[in-house]
Order: C-alpha cells, then structure tokens, then sequence
C-alpha cells in the first residue's frame, strides 16, 4: 500500500493507493499537482483566480471552466440535499463574521465593528447560469464560498483518478472518498478523531465504496469583539449555528453528500438533525454533543468495526 | 452408795430430761398457732387479692424492640477501615471509571462488547473537523 501526505487547500491531504505496481506510485505523485490546480480554480484566498473574478463581476455573466462548474453544480445539489442549509453563498457572512482570510492567518484577537444585521445569504436560486455555455450571473448582491464543497469535490475526483490504478482513498481534511474495498476484500479501518482528546478515536468505521466527512465547530474558531465564532453559518440567520453538536461525522454514498449531511446536522442540532439524518437510509452518522455525549444514528452500527 | 443405784437415778434423770423436752416443744407450738395469723397460699380457696401474688401477663406492656438490623439500600455502608496485613504492602486500589461519555443509541453498548473480542485494526485515516 502507498500513500502521500502533504498539505493543500489549509488541509492536510492524504492519499492512500492499494496497488503494488510502480504506476501507481507514479499516479500518487500527481496528486499534489491535482489538487494545486483545484485550488487556483476555487479558492476565496487566491486573488484574481476564477472565483474571485466572479465575486467581482457584479452582475455580468460570465463563462466559467468546467471544473468550476461541476463544483458549482455540485453546491447547489448539496444546497438542494440539505433544504438549503448547505449553500455557497455565505461568503458574505463569513466575511461580516472576521474569516476574510486563510485560517491560518487570523489572528488570535481580532478587533473591527459590530455588525448589527447579519444580513442573510441569498440562495442559489438568484444565481443564473446557461449549461450549454457555462456562464454565470451572480447578482451583486451574491457571493460565493466554495470551500467545503470544493474540498469534498477535489477528494471525491482524485480518488476517481486514483481507481484506474487500484483501491484508492483520498481525505482532504476531514472529508474522506473511498473508491472501494481493498484488494483482499476487506474494508478500510477510517477512525473518527474524538473532538476532546486530539489524536485518538473513539470510532474505527469499516468503509468500501462510500464517502465520510466530519463537520465540527471545534477547531475553526476565531474571536471577533470578544465573541467566539465558528466557521459552520446557520443560512437562516447568518451567524454562525447556535448548536449543541460539537461534531458531526456522516457516512454517506459520496464525499460531498457526507460533507453536506455532517453540516446539516451540525447546524439543525442533535434532536432535528437525527431526525434529519435518519429519514434518509442512505446516511448515517454519529454526533458528538458538547456535553461528551454521542448520539448514534439507526443504521450507524453496520459502519463500525464490530465483527 | 452401790453401782447399781446410781446407774437407776441415771435413767430417771434421763428421763425426767426427755419429758422436760417434749412437754416444752409442746407448749411453744400450742402457743405459737394460737398467736400467729395462718399464712395464706395458692391453695387458699378464699385468696385475699390485695395480698396474693398471681402471674398474669400485662397485655399493655411495652414490649422490648426487636434485635432485626434494618438496612437502607441507598444510605452508604461505613466499614471500619482495618488493614490486616500478613506481610507485604498494601495492595493498590484500582478505581473503576465511567465511560468518557455516554451513547444516545444503543448501538454503542452492543459494538463495544464485540469489539473486544475483535479488535479493529490501526486506522488507515481519520476523520475530524481539525482540518490542519
């Protein structure tokens, strides 16, 4: 088995390749360029690139690549998943909230205005776009940020890429695309991080072809006027979500329905979000409160590794 | 004087000491029956009741309690703490710990007994929201 680490997209990226021959070595050695590619495309902290360019277009349209349209394709069907509590289009709102750059670079205190109306982000739905020419209208009033989607599309796609050569697993962050079983037939051992005691798991999943994603206010926080804020905006009101859930983890049929489930959940809170999570057969999940507890969903026992 | 008479005034004296005798103890039982009240018995068949000692049970006596030991299940059991120790050192106390939290669903309670008899492998990668 052979595997890469490195860093991109402020994440640590993972990519793991059950294959023996040296073409996939070879194959795991572009993965960085893969992903560095992406990331000029849908990044919000890389000045000029295209969606930056469209931010800026104030209302003209404007012709996009076909990367960024399946991504952007693939944002409104999580937002279209999630009944709308899953959109691109906070950008704005995590700007008004302090997180106008790169994680990394917040600083640990910082000061600006109170913001006295949130101002809700617009839906999708105000987005005009044209298939046949891939162009864009975003009225000037609507911004986008990719960034979790863009995560789950680029693990989702690498880990296609990656398939022609073997089994493959790619994680970019914590959103987690498996291609499907080893080639010995078992599945692969993913460990859910518990969010009190960082580097150990309280959760070993037995995942083939499925994707899993976490979603958590644990450790994107910044202070803005004194007040913690985390990165996970409720649409609704456009703050960050007042929940109970400290984090959530999702095994869904893909990454990026994973990711937006695990957001969804966080964002509803334990009572709705289980409901919500549990009316759809097709996912499962287990959040961890902030009170310790861990809340299992029905069908959640046949992902854990038990036999 | 002979032998003979005076072993003679030996019986008589003898004699007039036995009646001295009985004729005394005669006299004091006469005189004592005739001065002293008869003591009443069980057997009186006229018992007078400020004067006979009859055992009846008191049906209002208190009773003694009762020596039964009553536990309460939920106060603590204080032992004395005694150390009997043949040699050695004290043994280390070992502290049971409630899991670090508790599971909403039962699926946590089953998994964990089956996994202890298969337990999962190191895993190839994690999931969290710690991006980074």
């Amino acid at each position: 088995m052979k595997r890469i680490e490195y860093k991109a997209m402020g994440s640590r990226i993972l990519a793991v390749l059950d294959c023996a021959a040296s073409v996939g070595e070879q194959a795991l050695e572009r993965v960085p360029a893969w992903f560095e590619a992406w990331e000029q495309l849908l990044s919000r902290f890389r000045p000029g690139n295209e969606l930056d360019r469209l931010n800026k277009s104030n209302g003209r349209p404007m012709v996009v690549s076909r990367t960024f349209w399946e991504v952007f394709q693939a944002s409104c069907s999580a937002e279209k998943f999630t009944g709308g509590l899953v959109t691109p289009t906070i950008l704005d709102s995590l700007a008004r909230l302090g997180y106008d750059r790169s994680f990394e670079l917040l600083p640990p205190m910082q000061t600006g205005h109170l913001y006295t109306s949130p101002g809700k982000p617009g839906p999708t739905g105000a987005i005009v776009w044209d298939l046949p020419t891939r162009s864009l209208v975003l009225p000037e009033s609507v911004h986008l940020d990719l960034g979790g989607i863009a995560k789950g599309w680029a693990a989702d796609r690498a880990v296609r890429r990656l398939s022609h050569y073997g089994p493959a697993l790619v994680a970019a962050g914590g959103d987690i695309a498996i291609s499907g079983s080893l080639t010995d037939g078992q599945a692969w051992p993913i460990g859910i991080e518990d969010p009190f005691t960082i580097g150990t798991h309280f959760e070993i999943l037995k995942l083939a072809r499925s994707g899993v994603a976490t979603s958590g206010k644990d450790y994107h926080r910044w202070l803005k006027d004194g007040i913690w804020q985390h990165h996970i905006i409720d649409p609704r009101t456009g703050l960050p979500a007042d929940t109970d859930v400290l984090a959530a983890t999702v095994v869904a049929p893909s990454v990026m329905e994973a990711e937006a489930a695990a957001k969804a959940v966080l964002i509803l809170g334990s009572q709705a979000g289980l409901e919500w999570l549990e009316a759809d057969s097709g996912l499962a999940g287990v959040l961890v409160l902030e009170n310790g507890t861990r809340i299992y969903s029905d069908n959640m026992e046949k992902h854990l590794w038990i036999n | 004087m002979s032998n003979k008479s005076k072993n003679r005034w030996l019986d008589v004296q003898i004699i007039l000491a036995s009646l001295a005798v009985t004729s005394t103890l005669a006299l004091w039982n006469l005189f004592v029956k005739g001065s002293c009240p008869v003591a009443s018995s069980i057997d009186n068949p006229n018992p007078d009741p400020t004067s006979t000692f009859v055992f009846t049970p008191n049906p209002t006596a208190t009773a003694y309690p009762t020596a039964t030991a009553t536990l309460d299940p939920l106060a603590p059991i204080h032992l004395p703490k005694v150390h009997i120790l043949l040699g050695g050192s004290l043994p280390i106390p070992v502290a049971a710990q409630p899991p670090a939290s508790a599971s909403g669903k039962p699926a946590s309670a089953s998994k964990s007994s089956a996994s202890s008899s298969n337990p999962a492998p190191a895993p190839v990668a994690s999931t969290s929201s710690s991006k980074p």
